[in-house]
């Protein structure tokens, strides 16, 4: 067979979305629905726009089926392989791109299914191919949620993680990675980086957005090192703090006398093509120019980081994203001048939809569902399959596939999962209802999480 | 200036000199009239008894200028010059002839006019003083009507269509182009003139006034010259054989003309014109040497810095059969007619003060 | 803010430190000769050209010196007025005096009196203000300059890290780095606070500060600030409860400033001068400096000196009426106002101050020779500094001290022997061994490295330090006295026992060709390898006598020379040659070296016999010599 692509793309989409499990009890995380899409949709839509022709999707072997059959719906161009992997959602994301390995024989792309951005990856294409980098990575913005944002359920006191990311301010290095939580009141840098790398900014309001390219030599030595688990949290860091060493040359007599013990290290792995030592050796070229080292400083494993300016772009990988994501996307996505047509692959009010509310504001309504007289619908999705009875009142809600509201409810900034029902004259505000479950009629909920609890248990 | 001066010199010699070292007195033309008014000022105010007393002290405080300011010709042009309005006015005074109505004298008139060398300069003269000053008065209005004289010609020698290339910012050159874009349309190719990259704010400048502009690096200067019709630049100082000292990069721009036989047109206002050779190679007075940091090598690697010996001239010298052409303010004189025009301006005792 | 009627600098004529020995003691720092004019010419100029119109000139040492310098010299619209306290001794204690005074009304620059600078004050004044009025607080602005990199240069020594917020250039944290720590501590709340924060190495304090008022009463109020740095810290420190904050602002980068904080920095400072660096402060174009010659190669000539039949090679500057003779070698030096120098004379990277003679033959290198020194026939002198009066006898030989006239005679101090705090920093052997930290390290950089890379012991990192010095030594041909004392200094760092310090030194010998050849690019075969050990016993053949002392020792030594040779291969075919050096040498007796040949190790593998092979000849030369000479004995 004849590979002639210069990167593969791999989603990995096997996460069960362990920050939101209250979401996650009826429908694989990847499913969920963002402005009535599956949020998988969007990783792979930055694919396609990007040119990208062909992508292998890793998700769990249990729920491949369902997963492959929501893809077949949304009527994308880009060729898709599906790969189920057996307990993937027990599994690292290492450990996924570990099993998958005979699949990828080229540099690749790994993006996160859960990543909703509006991004460009050409520009990280480029930083990649500019410096035939190790590992590029994308950063965003940490997104700022407005202090009357409400997420559904109880308050959690879930503090946001925090990377420390260190890129050099001349050449885009990313020279430093940690996370805050590793450390207590101090940490140290070693001087030998802080010499070397003369002005870098270590960001604090930056997040790794889970979009790497990858060098096929890091899969190698990722195959070889079963130690690694996580790709952001094992083997970033490890690739990047090991940028500053040199392969112990073979030559070096100090080897014989020391007696370095021969353990496989990664430069067996990080070799540099003789054309490409070649090339560098004969080029003018230089990525620094504040002293005299050759270019890149001779290292061999170089690690990029590139900073996205662009306003819109997080991770839905907890209630509070994925709900901030589903109350945004509409503003962003029109923002950027792009229309959302773009987007709505699906209209606004599907075809096959029965509306007899007279009072919809910007509300999305999906294939099959039912909207019944007197309601009043305003900023809020409303899933296949699903009915809203009359003089019910719904907002700032998401609600999910085959889910029934009744008559004379009031649901307000709420995620209602699939399947579930809720009873006559109910009022909910701020609060989560799992897959299945049922409201009992005429009870009154705020802030919380209203599921079967022996279902959370189940999976 | 730290050190004490000699007491002779005037005070506000010494004051031009502050001026001009810290930068409050900037470009040729502002320094020409700072120094014609301070040399006004010594003629008003010092007091003299005969002309000849009258120019040891303006030779004693230009010599002084000069040595102070070894790099601004044109402040020993205006002294020279000044010097010259003294003989003039004297003979003039002295003999009270009035009726030598041919203001140029011919070549043939200075080879045979011997008799200035023996004019003997002690008698004092009473009208002399006002005399000079109105001779002075009526100098400073050439001067101001100098570059406007030059600019007039634009239209003489910039045609419709053609691509005229200069290099650098020369506020004269800038004038020049304008006055010609205001009759007829042509094109202008600057090169940046590094390191000092002074031909970005001039191709800003030409654009801003709606001439067709295009800003070239100093190394497509060969490659773009096949096209041009004129070069056209501007200069800091002519020296007696009509060599130029100009900004560094102008002999790379003279060398291409030649090579594609492009005429090569400097402007030249007279008080730049100076009665001084290019006689060594140990650059010592006709150059100045900045600092590197300015432009040619990156300030911030100390590596480099200290390995290196990096060059900064602020000038080039382009010897006279590079230059096709000089218009001054009394028309367009080739090189080789340089030697006439310097023996009006001044006289032979004053070249060397 | 900064609306106020006058431009006030302050400038410390001392610096309080002992970092340029011993000029302390000849004139304050302010008028230390920079290329002949003492570096208070250079910041008048700067002062005069900013148009800053009052300057407080601290003095608390040489006042008499300095009083004569400001009477005579002349000022453009600056007033000089003088501020005599004898006997301070600290930045602080000068700034608290300053603050009882009540002299100073606003915003204020203040200058260390060390330090060069060709910026814009008043520009960098106004910066400050600018930041006042965003920022109340804000109470000081250093002025930094951007090196790049501080690698490999005079100044790696300097290297500071300053911990900044990206947004305001607001300072959180500044120290020097120093070679010993390999790790710096930060703290994370700086980066939890800020979302963007700056960690750079690559700026230099140009010991100009932008003062806001408060400055002088923070002083007056915290009595343990003595100098700069302590200030910093402080008020880093207590940020909150003093309620101040310290700015940093980056120097054009068209403009030049360097503190002389070493004999280093001088060095760097005058090279950079007359490469013309600092123009328009520069030799030609300064007035105090005026009538000069400038020719290729950054050479200047006074238009008074004489200098026919020399040569200036480059870098150099002839002071007004001096003279060189024929033949007169000159390069990376200052010769100052009235000096005669012989003919032959070989002067490099040396500072000869005025009113110096040195006769013919002779050879300065590295050296400093202030004021009236005479240097007779045929002297050499090596990284020395001669303070002024000095006469150096015929034919003398002087390497690395330093002279000074006492009363009682003449005292010469061992530059070695200085005291560590006093940070001394000579400009000789400027290239240290921190590019060879750099490969040593390598892999120590980060915890994750050095958890799968074998930790280095003691032993080990003591075995890399012996054949670094020993490198050096040889590359740039040092004593060996100097060098025993290095591996020894070592030995104590790593706390070795002796045994292994003489198997370790030997085994640095053995393997020294090995990396020389490596450093001069040169390919390893068994050839040069030879050639090369043998010129480096010979070399260093002092320091093996040193520790090959005893019986033990040369067990020792003759278990290095096996342990190497099993490994190495270029030296197994040697390795009889040099037994029989040693044995020549008197290292090894003739007894030893039989023992350790019978001697059959418990593990006697393959390395064990190959060795011995291989010296097989040797041995039997040696048993028929022992046979030979008792036949001879029994005769």
């Amino acid at each position: 067979m004849v590979h002639y692509n210069e990167f593969q793309a791999i989603v990995l989409a096997g996460g069960k979305g362990s920050r939101m499990t209250e979401l996650t009890a009826g429908q694989p995380k990847c499913l969920l629905p963002i402005a009535n899409v599956p949020m998988i949709w969007y990783p792979l839509q930055i694919l396609e726009r990007s040119g990208f022709k062909e992508a292998i999707v890793v998700v769990s072997e249990l729920t491949k089926f369902e997963v492959s059959a929501a893809l077949d719906k949304l009527g994308l161009k880009i060729k898709l392989e599906i790969v189920g992997i057996p307990g993937a959602e027990d599994l690292g994301t290492a450990d996924s791109i570990r099993l998958i390995h005979e699949k990828i024989y080229t540099d690749f792309l790994v993006i996160s299914c859960d990543l909703i951005a509006n991004i460009d990856i050409s520009k990280i294409l480029n930083l990649y191919r500019k410096h035939n980098a190790s590992i590029t990575a994308l950063m965003l913005p940490v997104p700022k949620v407005p202090d009357d944002f409400v997420t559904p359920g109880p308050k959690s006191k879930q503090k946001p993680e925090t990377d420390l990311i260190g890129i050099d301010n001349n050449t885009g290095r990313l020279v430093f990675l940690a996370s805050a939580s590793d450390f207590e009141e101090t940490f140290n840098i070693s001087q030998r980086l802080l010499r070397r790398h003369t002005n870098f900014t270590v960001h604090s309001k930056l997040m790794d957005a889970h979009l790497y390219i990858i060098n096929k030599w890091v899969l190698d030595f990722l195959v070889y090192n079963k130690n690694f688990t996580t790709l952001k949290g094992e083997l970033l860091p490890y690739i990047v703090s090991k940028q500053l060493s040199r392969p112990k040359s073979v030559d070096d007599r100090n080897t014989s006398m020391v007696q370095v013990d021969l353990k496989e290290d990664i430069f067996r792995f990080a070799v540099e093509k003789p054309l490409d030592k070649l090339i560098r050796k004969m080029s003018a070229f230089n990525d620094h120019s504040t002293d005299l080292e050759e270019a890149y400083y001779g290292d061999i494993i170089r690690c990029y980081g590139h900073i996205s300016n662009e306003k819109f772009g997080l991770r839905a990988n907890t209630v509070q994203m994925y709900h901030f994501a589903n109350a945004k996307i509409l503003e962003w996505w029109g923002a950027n001048g792009k229309t959302t047509e773009q987007l709505a692959l699906l209209p606004n009010i599907s075809s096959t939809a029965t509306i007899h509310s007279t009072q919809m504001q910007e509300c999305y309504v999906d294939d099959n569902s039912t909207i019944e007289e007197k309601t009043s619908l305003k900023h809020s999705y409303i899933g296949s399959n699903s009915v809203v009875e009359s003089k019910t009142r719904v907002s700032q809600s998401v609600i999910m596939g085959h889910v029934t509201i009744k008559q004379r409810c009031v649901i307000h900034n709420c995620i209602l999962c699939n399947g579930c029902t809720i009873e006559e004259g109910t009022e909910l505000k701020d609060c989560l209802v799992g897959a299945q479950h049922i409201v009992t009629s005429g009870s009154q909920h705020s802030r919380e999480v209203l599921t079967d609890a022996d279902r959370l248990i189940e999976f | 200036m730290i050190d004490s001066p000699p007491e002779k010199i005037n005070e506000s010699v010494l004051k031009l000199i502050n001026n001009i070292h810290y930068g409050d007195v900037k470009g040729t033309y502002n320094i020409v009239l700072a120094t014609i008014s301070v040399l006004k000022e010594i003629i008003n105010n010092t007091e003299w008894n005969t002309a000849k007393d009258l120019m040891d002290s303006i030779t004693l405080n230009g010599k002084y200028l000069i040595e102070a300011l070894p790099l601004e010709a044109s402040i020993g042009n205006m002294v020279r010059r000044t010097l010259q309005i003294i003989r003039e006015e004297y003979i003039l005074e002295l003999k009270n002839k009035t009726e030598e109505t041919d203001p140029q004298e011919s070549l043939h008139k200075i080879l045979t006019a011997e008799n200035d060398q023996q004019i003997d300069f002690n008698t004092s003269v009473p009208s002399l003083k006002s005399a000079l000053l109105e001779h002075i008065v009526e100098f400073e209005t050439e001067l101001e009507t100098c570059l406007e004289n030059i600019t007039e010609q634009a239209s003489e020698h910039i045609h419709s269509n053609e691509i005229i290339m200069t290099i650098g910012k020369s506020k004269l050159v800038e004038e020049f182009f304008k006055k010609a874009a205001s009759t007829r349309a042509f094109d202008v190719i600057v090169a940046e003139g590094g390191p000092f990259l002074n031909g970005h704010e001039m191709a800003v400048n030409l654009a801003k006034a709606k001439i067709k502009t295009t800003l070239i690096s100093d190394v497509a200067i060969f490659a773009m010259m096949s096209r041009v019709n004129k070069v056209i630049i501007g200069t800091h100082t002519v020296m007696a054989n009509g060599g130029l000292r100009a900004i560094s990069g102008v002999h790379t721009v003279a060398q291409a003309a030649k090579h594609y036989s492009v005429p090569v047109m400097v402007l030249l206002p007279l008080y730049k014109l100076s009665p001084l050779y290019h006689s060594s190679y140990k650059q010592n007075g006709f150059n100045k040497h900045v600092s590197p940091m300015q432009g040619v090598i990156d300030s911030a690697n100390t590596q480099l810095l200290e390995k290196v010996h990096a060059y900064n001239p602020v000038f080039d010298y382009v010897p006279p059969d590079l230059v096709t052409l000089f218009i001054s303010n009394i028309g367009g004189n080739a090189p080789s007619y340089i030697y006439r025009l310097l023996s009006e301006l001044y006289h032979p005792d004053d070249y060397e003060l | 803010m900064c609306k106020k009627d006058v431009l006030q600098a302050v400038i410390l004529a001392d610096d309080f430190t002992t970092s340029l020995t011993p000029s302390q003691n000849i004139f304050p720092s302010i008028l230390m000769p920079v290329i002949n004019v003492p570096l208070f010419d250079y910041m008048l100029e700067t002062l005069i050209k900013s148009r800053i119109q009052e300057v407080f000139l601290y003095c608390s040492s040489h006042i008499d010196l300095l009083k004569e310098y400001v009477k005579v010299k002349n000022y453009k619209g600056t007033a000089i007025s003088l501020i005599i306290s004898d006997g301070c001794s600290s930045l602080g204690d000068a700034l608290r005096d300053i603050d009882t005074k009540g002299w100073i009304r606003g915003y204020f620059i203040l200058i260390r009196g060390n330090t060069f600078v060709t910026a814009d004050l008043k520009s960098l004044l106004n910066a400050h203000c600018l930041k006042v009025e965003k920022d109340k607080g804000a109470t000081m602005t250093m002025v930094l300059r951007n090196l790049g990199s501080t690698k490999n240069s005079y100044m790696s020594e300097e290297a500071s890290l300053v911990v900044s917020d990206k947004s305001s250039n607001k300072m959180l944290y500044y120290t020097k780095l120093k070679n010993s720590e390999k790790k710096v501590k930060l703290e994370l709340n700086w980066f939890l606070d800020h979302s963007e924060i700056e960690l750079n190495t690559c700026y230099l304090d140009t010991h100009i500060y932008l003062c806001s008022p408060s400055v002088l009463p923070l002083f007056a109020d915290n009595f343990d600030f003595q100098t700069m740095d302590d200030f910093i810290r402080g008020v880093l420190m207590n940020e909150e409860i003093l309620d101040s904050r310290i700015y940093w602002q980056q120097l054009d980068v068209e403009d030049y400033a360097l503190p002389i904080t070493s004999w280093k920095a001088y060095h760097m400072l005058t090279q950079d001068i007359l490469r013309r660096h600092s123009f328009p402060l520069v030799a030609d174009a300064f007035s105090s400096l005026k009538n000069f010659i400038y020719m290729p190669q950054s050479t200047y000539k006074h238009e008074t000196a004489l200098a026919k039949g020399c040569v200036l090679e480059k870098d150099c500057i002839l002071g007004l009426n001096s003279a060189l003779g024929n033949n007169t070698k000159v390069a990376r030096s200052v010769i100052a106002d009235h000096c005669i120098i012989g003919s032959n004379v070989n002067i490099r990277n040396s500072y000869i101050f005025s009113n110096v003679r040195i006769k013919d033959n002779c050879t300065i290198v590295n050296s400093i020779l202030f004021p009236n020194c005479i240097v007779r026939y045929g002297s050499q002198i090596d990284g020395c500094i001669l303070c002024p009066e000095i006469d150096v006898a015929a034919r003398s030989q002087y390497i690395d001290i330093i002279v000074e006239s006492q009363s009682s005679g003449v005292s010469k101090t061992k530059m070695l022997e200085l005291e560590v705090n006093d940070e001394f920093l000579y400009f000789k052997n400027n290239k240290l061994a921190e590019c060879d930290n750099c490969s040593t390290e390598s892999s120590s950089s980060e915890e994750d490295s050095e958890r799968d890379s074998p930790i280095p012991d003691d032993t080990n990192m003591f075995l890399s330090e012996v054949i670094d010095s020993l490198l050096r030594g040889y590359q740039d041909k040092l004593n060996c006295e100097n060098l025993i004392l290095e591996i020894n200094s070592s030995r104590y760092a790593y706390n070795v026992t002796i045994r292994e310090v003489t198997y370790n030194v030997i085994k640095a010998i053995l393997s020294l060709p090995l990396h020389y050849l490596a450093e001069t690019k040169t390919p390893v075969n068994s050839q040069n390898y030879q050639k090369n050990l043998k010129a480096i016993i010979t070399y260093f053949n002092p320091i093996i006598l040193n520790y090959v002392k005893n019986e033990n020792a040369q067990d020792d030594c003759l278990r290095a020379i096996e342990d190497i040779a099993s490994t190495t291969d270029e030296l197994l075919p040697y390795t009889q040659h040099l037994l029989n050096q040693f044995y020549d040498r008197d290292i090894l007796s003739e007894e030893k070296i039989l023992e350790w040949y019978e001697s059959t190790s418990e593990d006697a593998d393959v390395f064990h016999s190959k060795v011995r092979n291989a010296v097989q000849p040797f041995i039997k030369w040696l048993r028929e010599a022992e046979e030979d000479s008792t036949e001879s004995d029994n005769d």
